[in-house]
């Protein structure tokens, strides 16, 4: 249907490109994803960008007041990013690290790294800029949290997840002899310093979780159609409660949980291959281009 | 029970502390600066957060702390934690420290009770436009504001505006200054985008809003920055203030926006009788304003996190 309403179509009202796409040049799941809105919408519906293009864009100008918001990329082609007005972003980047201040001192790079953030993120949370996903404080792609932060999430959506149990000491407070070592939950562990177990360790433990996976792909409220029953409608609740219009949930097979599986994490970038889905991540951006 | 977490000799924690010890309202203190002195776990399943905190010689069970007050810092820069010329820190004594700082924040994101604050609801303050953007939604006038990394496009917006002023934009603290249109040095903004802003003027005021309470002070200061008022050769001084119904009524509504319980607003009031919001910040250094004016903020944010409702002004 788009496709044939389109096809003429490559600037938007504005005389902006329609599509733009921010993502890493070997994000598969973007190149997939603008390849597709090219072949219904034309070449010059989509503006593919790095984030090392924005980064060293020539000139910024982003303007906040109470009158609105404002912006205006030159990138180093000369071109004005999306024509200044795209109808849509597809933002893939999570995090900047601006390619010339790579060589600069620590403290340099890192303050690069802050205020770049800062400014990409006032840019993507700007009403006349609907991006997807929107952007949150902790990450541009949006939606980004600890792992305790998404099970309790989970919880309150009404999934059904594994006992999770963070200690810092094992000598005080004993796990189940059962439980899971869980160093993928904590950004440190006592593994990454010799890996070896120590008698009194500090970590995150979990029911055992069994190598069974499925995930199920949110995208604009509606979740995949293979998803059961019992988990569809929590999944979307997690993802209005995270705030995200794209949301992957993974689940373990669980025996405690009645369908079978239970929560085990959720991604808010996922990497999708699997052409329905990609076509309703196309499909949502398509309908946010022409509202 | 409160739960005070941070260095309890910093300003702001240690007036807290000593409130709640005078209003005998009860506590307990989790120093950061003593990690290999109390243990925590908690375990997250259906009904939500429990757990239990080893303090003092004893365990505490979580469900008995009603509220938190949490100042913590980066684990990486306690002194401890840093590497010393020919001492280098124990790995497993910092990794623990990190993991432990990690996992408080990762409970007071989950657990029931007044937290003051969230931390992932002081996440707003990592990018001052970004957080502009709310406080207009809230109702409150912001400066106009440019980032660029373009010198003509910042003369232009002086040509604009008259006085204009630069500062961070992100949660990095930074020194506000007046931009000088001779100054050097200023091409350089080509390298990094940098944030400006129209310079206002008028006299600040901050406000500390705990809860329903509102605690204006009026800083009469010549300083670009107040803060840093003696460095930049101005007197200040402060007093207590009165706001308007109606600003007293958006800095209310501006911290719940937020998602915070408490916080520091910095605003200024023109000649004209409008009202400016630069910035909210989620962690407020109050103790400065409560020195030099005696304004009961400690006693006010104890109050609240013991569950009673004051207002003050």
């Amino acid at each position: 249907m788009a496709a044939g309403l389109a096809a003429n179509r490559t600037a938007n009202r504005f005389g902006g490109v329609p599509y733009l796409v921010l993502a890493h040049p070997t994000d598969e799941t973007a190149i997939a994803v603008a390849s597709m809105l090219r072949q219904r919408h034309g070449e010059f519906a989509v503006e593919f960008r790095s984030p090392e293009e924005l980064l060293c864009a020539t000139q910024w100008d982003h303007r906040v007041s109470a009158a609105g918001v404002e912006t205006e990329i030159r990138m180093r082609d000369g071109s004005f990013l999306a024509g200044n007005a795209p109808s849509v972003i597809f933002n893939r980047i999570g995090f900047v690290d601006p390619p010339h201040f790579v060589t600069a001192a620590p403290t340099d790079r890192e303050y690069a790294r802050m205020e770049m953030f800062a400014l990409l993120l006032s840019w993507l949370a700007s009403p006349g800029c609907p991006a997807v996903n929107r952007p949150a404080p902790n990450a541009l792609a949006g939606g980004v949290f600890r792992p305790p932060m998404w099970f309790r999430l989970a919880q309150i959506a009404g999934l059904p997840t594994v006992r999770l149990t963070a200690t810092s000491s094992t000598r005080r407070f004993p796990v189940d002899r059962i439980a899971a070592r869980r160093p993928d939950l904590a950004t440190v562990g006592v593994h990454d310093i010799d890996g070896r177990p120590r008698p009194n360790d500090f970590s995150w433990f979990s029911t055992p979780i069994d190598a069974n996976r499925v995930s199920f792909l949110s995208v604009g409220g509606r979740i995949s159609e293979d998803a059961p029953a019992a988990l569809a409608e929590p999944c979307r609740r997690l993802a209005q409660l995270a705030d995200t219009d794209i949301l992957r949930v993974d689940f373990a097979a669980s025996a405690d949980s009645p369908s079978g599986w239970a929560f085990a994490g959720a991604d808010s970038c996922p990497h999708v291959d699997e052409p329905k889905s990609l076509l309703r991540i196309v499909t949502l951006l398509e309908a946010i281009a022409m509202s | 029970m409160i739960l005070f977490c941070g260095i309890p000799t910093e300003r702001p924690l240690a007036l807290a502390i000593e409130s709640a010890e005078r209003q005998g309202i009860p506590y307990t203190v989790i120093n950061q600066r003593q990690t290999d002195f109390w243990e925590l776990s908690f375990t997250l399943n259906g009904a939500g957060p429990t757990g239990s905190l080893w303090l003092n010689e004893r365990e505490w069970p979580l469900r008995d702390f009603d509220s938190v007050y949490a100042r913590l810092i980066d684990p990486a820069t306690l002194p401890e934690n840093r590497s010393r010329r020919s001492a280098p820190r124990d790995p497993h004594a910092r990794a623990r420290t990190a993991f432990v700082g990690e996992m408080l924040n990762d409970w007071l994101d989950i657990c029931p009770g007044r937290i003051v604050n969230r931390p992932s609801a002081m996440l707003s303050n990592a990018s001052k436009p970004y957080q502009a953007q709310l406080i207009v939604k809230a109702g409150f006038l912001t400066p106009p504001t440019l980032i660029t990394n373009d010198p003509q496009r910042v003369r232009e917006f002086r040509d604009c505006h008259g006085r204009i002023i630069y500062k961070s934009c992100s949660s990095v603290r930074s020194i506000v200054q007046e931009w000088n249109p001779r100054d050097p040095h200023n091409d350089r903004i080509r390298l990094l985008p940098t944030q400006f802003q129209a310079f206002v003027p008028g006299v600040n005021v901050r406000v500390h809003v705990i809860g329903d309470t509102v605690i204006p002070t009026e800083i009469a200061s010549t300083a670009t920055d107040y803060r840093y008022s003696r460095r930049q050769g101005s007197d200040i001084d402060l007093q207590p203030a009165v706001l308007p119904d109606e600003i007293e009524e958006k800095c209310r509504q501006l911290t719940v926006s937020l998602g915070l319980s408490f916080s520091g607003i910095d605003l200024k009031r023109t000649p004209q009788g409008e009202w400016y919001c630069f910035e909210v910040n989620p962690s407020p250094g109050y103790s400065y304003f409560e020195d030099q004016t005696g304004q009961p903020i400690a006693d006010t944010l104890v109050r609240y996190l013991a569950g009673e409702e004051a207002k003050c002004r």
